[in-house]
Formats: structure tokens, sequence, C-alpha cells
């Protein structure tokens, strides 16, 4: 599934990929994957990118499904 | 086929079996070279040995050049090439110097030094091509999820 809000928390604080690749210590391609969801990243990872993206794992990383939408 | 492993267990396996691939791999290895070394094989007798070998390299090549990958801890450098190229060739001249010299071949010196010499040539050139082969396929795949365009 693709990370669209870890994509924007990036782009709020007009960063590039290749900046958060190296502040997280990953390649680019790894940022990519996230962002457009073909790959997982570790838990260590996740804290790693919401850290430097000043973000919490809920920000980015919690997918809600159809009943906690329609509760809120 | 549903799995009945979970995610961990799933990472414990490939850990078990990237273990298995690789005792797997040098015991062919030294298997071809004892076996030419020692017992005087010739390459038809080692058909069988020489294609698992052979197999099992180009999946490995392939697989880590293909995903721009070169190993664990290193990327491809002119530096990383020469020292590699070296340590390898004087290592397979050793080994071919033993082999004719046990064959009472009063050329083996100047046969081994050839053979070195030629043998770096080889693994220079090759290091070069897969090396400068990984690091476009690393930046193609760089583009292939970028999103720079929209920034």
């Amino acid at each position: 599934m693709r990370n669209q809000r870890m994509r924007m928390a990036r782009l709020r604080l007009d960063m590039s990929q290749e900046d958060l690749a190296l502040q997280v210590d990953v390649t680019r391609q790894t940022i990519g994957m996230i962002e457009t969801g073909k790959f997982n990243p570790s838990l260590r990872l996740c804290i790693a990118i919401c850290r430097a993206l000043e973000v919490t794992l809920n920000d980015i990383f919690w997918e809600e499904d159809e009943d906690e939408k329609s509760c809120r | 086929m549903k799995k009945v492993v979970d995610e961990r267990q799933e990472l414990e396996l490939m850990k078990v079996e990237r273990l298995g691939f690789w005792v797997l791999y040098a015991a062919v290895a030294v298997d071809i070279i004892l076996k030419v070394i020692f017992v005087g094989y010739s390459h038809r007798l080692l058909l069988g040995e020489t294609a698992a070998f052979t197999l099992g390299s180009l999946v490995v090549l392939v697989g880590c050049t293909r995903k721009g990958l070169w190993n664990y801890h290193a990327v491809p450098t002119l530096r990383g090439h020469l020292l590699y190229s070296t340590i390898f060739s004087v290592i397979f001249g050793i080994v071919f110097y033993v082999a004719v010299y046990s064959k009472n071949s009063k050329y083996a010196l100047p046969a081994a030094l050839i053979f070195t010499v030629s043998m770096f040539a080889i693994l220079f050139l090759t290091l070069l091509l897969l090396g400068s082969y990984t690091r476009k396929r690393q930046e193609k795949l760089n583009q292939v999820f970028s999103d720079e365009d929209s920034l």
C-alpha cells in the first residue's frame, strides 16, 4: 500500500528522497520503495524515518481499517 | 500453498537457506580444486560439479548486479577491484603452481607467473565491467521509485 502520508511529511519539510535516505542511512531506492508500498521497513527504520520527518509512527505508518474510519 | 511460518520464522528460514547455499558452494569449489590438483581428474569427469558451481555463481552474480547490489560491506571502486584482483590472482596462481609442480614440470614457476598475471587481468576487467553495470543499475533503480519530478 502506498504511503502518501510519509511522502507528504517529507515534502512538507522540503526534503528530497535523497536527503531523507542520507538522514536515516538507507539508499534512495529504499525510501522510494517504502513510499510506493513496495517494501515494508523494520520498526527500527520506521522510527528513524519518523524522527527525521519530525512525526510520530501513527502519523505516517498507521493504517486505519473501514470500522475505525466510520467511528471517527 | 499457504505458509505456516510467520514473518520472523520466514527470515530465520532464509538465513538458514543462505548458510546452506554458501556451505554447498564452497564445498563444490574445494572439491573441484582438490580433484584437479591431487587426484588429476580431467575436466570431463568434473562436468557435473563445474556445471553446478557455474550455475550457482551465475544466479548470485546476475541477481545481485540486476538489483544494483555489490556486497554487504563495499560498493564497486577501482581500489577494491585492484585489491580483490591481486588477492585472488595470487591465490589461484599458487594453486596453479602447486598443480603444475606436482606433475614435475620444470616450467612450473614461469607458467604460474604467466597464469597469475593473466588471471589478474581477467579478474580486474570482469570486476570493472560488473562494477560499472551494478552502479548503472543502482542509479536506474533509484529513478524507478523517485518522485523528484514532483518537487
